[in-house]
């Protein structure tokens, strides 16, 4: 079942804590001691998240796709996605900060 | 005006106007070149907006969803864009990688964002200081 995007937000910003960057243009973010921010963007149609958007956008919090749907099912709860975070990013952050 | 299918290894610039309702005047004609080399890969290179220029190709992923609308992403700094054409897509990848641009110029407080920002300054510049590097050039 495709989630919407504003159950997405419902859980970024409920279950993460996640802070509203750009309220116009649905960028979150969130800071943990000692890692680059994680931040991700909705897009802005309410329309289903469909496979390969849905990847991008748990690409952009750094987990991968059993793990975002635990999140969105909850079955994953924040202590959860920052201890994942913390010990396997993926992708990694090294990758990008050359 | 369509974004898509230039021969493989070419490059064409292409003219397009992204939708947008706070930067209206910002995204008026704005210039891209692409350059294709696979059938869902792209290259993003030039102008993508008044103020900003590509300056180094960013490779992009252009994808299809079930729903047969686009996705365009890229894998160095996990941007994406979504829309129902392959035109709409781009667009709104080219509007989430200026709003990162400006998210991450005016995060001045995180040493992660100040060292990503360099990153992406190694990928996008704007012309503004791009013109005062070359003044300063010319100085010294």
């Amino acid at each position: 079942m495709p989630y919407k995007p504003i159950e997405v937000e419902e859980i970024l910003k409920t279950k993460l804590n996640m802070i509203v960057d750009d309220a116009d243009h649905k960028w979150f973010r969130l800071e943990l001691d000692g890692l680059p921010p994680i931040r991700t963007k909705l897009p802005n149609h309410r329309e289903d998240i469909r496979d390969k958007l849905e990847s991008r956008i748990y690409k952009q919090l750094r987990i991968r796709k059993p793990f975002f749907h635990g999140l969105m099912d909850c079955t994953k709860y924040r202590d959860d996605y920052i201890k994942q975070i913390r010990e396997d990013p993926y992708p990694p952050f090294n990758v990008f900060f050359v | 005006m369509d974004i898509s299918v230039t021969p493989a290894f070419a490059s064409d610039t292409k003219y397009f106007l992204p939708e947008s309702k706070t930067n209206e005047q910002r995204f008026q004609n704005v210039q891209l070149r692409t350059y294709r080399f696979l059938d869902v890969q792209a290259h993003l290179l030039g102008e993508i907006s008044h103020e900003l220029v590509v300056v180094q190709p960013i490779q992009l992923n252009v994808e299809q969803d079930e729903d047969m609308s686009y996705v365009v992403s890229d894998d160095i700094f996990l941007i994406y864009g979504s829309g129902k054409t392959r035109l709409d897509a781009m667009r709104e990848y080219v509007k989430s990688l200026i709003e990162f641009y400006d998210i991450l110029k005016d995060a001045k407080t995180n040493p992660f964002d100040i060292k990503q920002f360099v990153y992406l300054q190694t990928y996008i510049q704007s012309k503004l200081s791009r013109g005062n590097y070359a003044v300063q050039a010319d100085r010294s």
